[in-house]
């Protein structure tokens, strides 16, 4: 099953493809067929992920939260697609996914050295922060969109996208909506992180840039839920805060944890 | 069966000719019934709107009523036939059905791609089917019309995007605000642009109007058409925290809305973003307010270029229509061809089937007792026998009905074996 992680980021880029046609022509029949080959490639990686349950003992922790954060992302999108005006949103949302695929592609290569890693703490902390890292990054999709959007309305592009990418109002909600829901789980999962840390004596430099990702989403929710904070430079905070986050995970990734 | 339209439109009459053919959805039976009453007019109906008036006629010979119905048509407009006549088009067979089909997908309409003709047709032919003036050809082309019509909306870009500057700016207000139940819409100004504008946001569901004027009379005035709430231009400011969309149009020399009211006025809405619409000439609003985060701001030439745009985008998507519908309108011909010759044929095998249980019967009478293997083998012999002299003429007239010889191939069989006129 685990041959499979090239055939799965080849499906998600796939996918971004699918959706990228779909923005461009605007056929239904493009987005349908978009929208089922991203399903193909969640259950695809569903099944990579269930079979590599067995082996987690071995190593390969961080590939498969990964794998779980581009599954959750993609899922998510299916699911709200259904409810909000946001089809437009299919190629940023696989896009990312795929990045998140080919960090697991890349991950998957790792050799586990360090004991640690199958101590449960360590787990749940990682686990807990991939969640919220799905959260942000869908929010990171819809700020992405938000600016795109905002640009063209701005400067009175006569450009079909317009048309076809979600209304501004809805990319902001359910932006602030992916950090207000991804905050808690990233916040706990620090906490874990840092008790680790004091318990190994060990503290890396992934952890003050997992702090500095976390204290700009917490800046942003507090603004936006405060002082009615919104637009571009939410946006722009929103997807900064993602690249640190993803940054932690690049360390994880791609080094022998 | 033939088809027939019979018409004016904003393209061959002056709206003096037109206004007198403004015929109400009630009165469209009766018109119809009139069409009908020509001798060879076998099914009739009429529609009736701003830009059109049209007669559809389902006839024995179309070019042998036609003057007959151009007279109906002039009777129903109340004018002589000599003042219509020269307004009036007539398209037959093919034609016909071509322009059933244009007129249906909104190719023949003013603005290219409007969705109303399509209701208006469907109320029309559907008042005259309950007053019994259709029948089945002109079912099957109404039909297909309405088939074709959707067809045309969902696979070009012929509808897709609006061409007025208020649904422009409608259309613009939606990719800020998604739903505009939740937005309030603030009219400065009693132009009439603005009140047009207004109109536009009132009918897309809007929450709240607000008409404020220099003159409060004017604004209480405006406010009691549109259904919205006057106030005085001095509560300028205080409305700006309040609406989503406010549309200008006063008559004002200078800006009467400025960046420092616009920053004020978005501090206190906490930057919930607000969408400016200035169709005043001279300006209203000072330009330098697009800068700022979250407000909106297009003037009237900005809305402008984007309906010519639009307009220009549906003009390209119509050339895709037009191949659509030309293509769909000759296969309803060959359908309705097919059609043709399909009573004939049903009425040939119920004759072959009559006379074979007929000779059946009367030879197993002479054979005595048979048994069940002699009887099946009896039968056999009687279906082949049937079904290899049918099979000739049935291909015959299925390839007949492919072109224009249907109706004479199977009259000329109808005549051969001593079928009724209608085939039966």
């Amino acid at each position: 099953m685990q041959a499979l992680v090239p055939a799965g980021v080849g499906l998600f880029a796939g996918s971004t493809a699918a959706y990228l046609a779909a923005l461009w022509t605007s056929k239904p029949g493009v987005l349908r067929a978009a929208h089922v080959l991203l399903a193909l490639t969640v259950l695809l990686w569903l099944g990579i992920l269930a079979a590599s349950v067995p082996h987690l003992a071995e190593g390969g922790i961080t590939r498969f939260y990964l794998g779980g954060s581009a599954i959750g992302l993609s899922g998510l999108y299916l699911v709200l697609v259904r409810r909000y005006p946001i089809a437009g949103l299919g190629s940023f949302v696989s896009a990312l996914a795929t990045l998140l695929a080919v960090f697991a592609m890349f991950a998957q290569r790792q050799n586990v050295t360090d004991p640690t890693l199958v101590d449960w703490l360590l787990r749940v902390h990682i686990g807990l922060a991939f969640v919220g890292v799905t959260a942000f990054a869908f929010s990171t999709a819809l700020s992405t969109v938000y600016l795109m959007q905002a640009r063209m309305l701005k400067q009175k592009a006569k450009t079909e996208l317009r048309r076809r990418l979600p209304p501004l109002d809805v990319l902001d909600r359910l932006a602030l909506r992916g950090i207000v829901v991804g905050f808690p789980f990233y916040t706990v999962a620090l906490l874990l992180g840092s008790a680790q840390a004091i318990r190994t004596e060990h503290v890396r430099s992934s952890y003050v840039l997992a702090i500095i990702s976390w204290v700009i989403y917490g800046v942003v929710l507090q603004a936006r839920l405060t002082a009615g904070w919104r637009g571009r430079r939410a946006a722009i905070l929103t997807i900064f805060g993602l690249v640190l986050a993803l940054s932690v995970v690049a360390q994880y990734g791609f080094r022998s944890v | 069966m033939e088809l027939l339209v019979l018409g004016l439109s904003h393209k061959t009459a002056p709206v003096a000719i037109r206004e007198k053919f403004a015929i109400g959805e009630e009165a469209l039976p009766q018109a119809a019934e009139r069409a009908r009453a020509v001798t060879g007019c076998k099914e009739t109906f009429l529609v009736s709107t701003c830009n059109r008036v049209e007669l559809y006629a389902a006839c024995d010979d179309a070019s042998a009523v036609e003057d007959a119905l151009g007279a109906v048509m002039a009777e129903v407009g109340g004018a002589t036939p000599g003042l219509v006549r020269p307004h009036l088009y007539a398209h037959m067979g093919p034609l016909a059905v071509r322009h059933l089909f244009r007129v249906a997908s909104s190719l023949d309409s003013l603005v290219v791609g409007e969705p109303q003709v399509l209701g208006q047709l469907k109320a029309a032919y559907e008042s005259c089917r309950k007053g019994g003036q259709t029948g089945p050809t002109l079912h099957r082309a109404m039909e297909r019309a309405f088939a074709v019509a959707k067809k045309v909306r969902s696979e070009t870009g012929i509808g897709r995007n609006a061409v007025s500057v208020s649904s422009v700016a409608a259309d613009l207000a939606r990719q800020i605000f998604g739903e505009l139940s939740a937005c309030s819409v603030l009219l400065v100004g009693a132009g009439k642009m603005g009140e047009l504008a207004a109109r536009h946001f009132k009918a897309h569901g809007t929450r709240d109007l607000f008409v404020a004027n220099r003159n409060f009379d004017r604004a209480r005035a405006l406010a009691e058409t549109l259904g919205g709430h006057p106030r005085g231009l001095d509560e300028l400011e205080t409305l700006l925290t309040h609406a989503e969309i406010i549309v200008t149009s006063t008559g004002a020399a200078n800006h009467i809305i400025t960046t420092a009211m616009v920053k004020r006025a978005l501090k206190a809405r906490k930057y919930r973003p607000i969408f400016f619409i200035d169709i005043a000439v001279p300006r209203n609003i000072e330009p330098a307010i697009n800068g700022l985060d979250n407000v909106y701001l297009y003037d009237v030439d900005d809305l402008s270029v984007i309906a010519n745009e639009n307009l220009a985008s549906r003009k390209r998507e119509a050339e895709a229509a037009e191949a659509l519908v030309a293509s769909e309108a000759e296969r309803f011909l060959r359908d309705l061809a097919g059609g043709a010759v399909t009573p004939t044929l049903q009425a040939l095998r119920r004759k072959a089937d009559d006379l074979k249980a007929a000779e059946l019967e009367r030879a197993m009478r002479k054979l005595g007792d048979l048994d069940e293997k002699q009887r099946k083998t009896v039968e056999m012999l009687a279906d082949g026998v049937v079904n290899k002299l049918l099979h000739e003429v049935f291909t015959g007239l299925k390839d007949a009905a492919k072109t224009d010889r249907g109706e004479e191939m199977a009259d000329t069989v109808r005549k051969l074996f001593g079928l009724d006129e209608t085939g039966k």
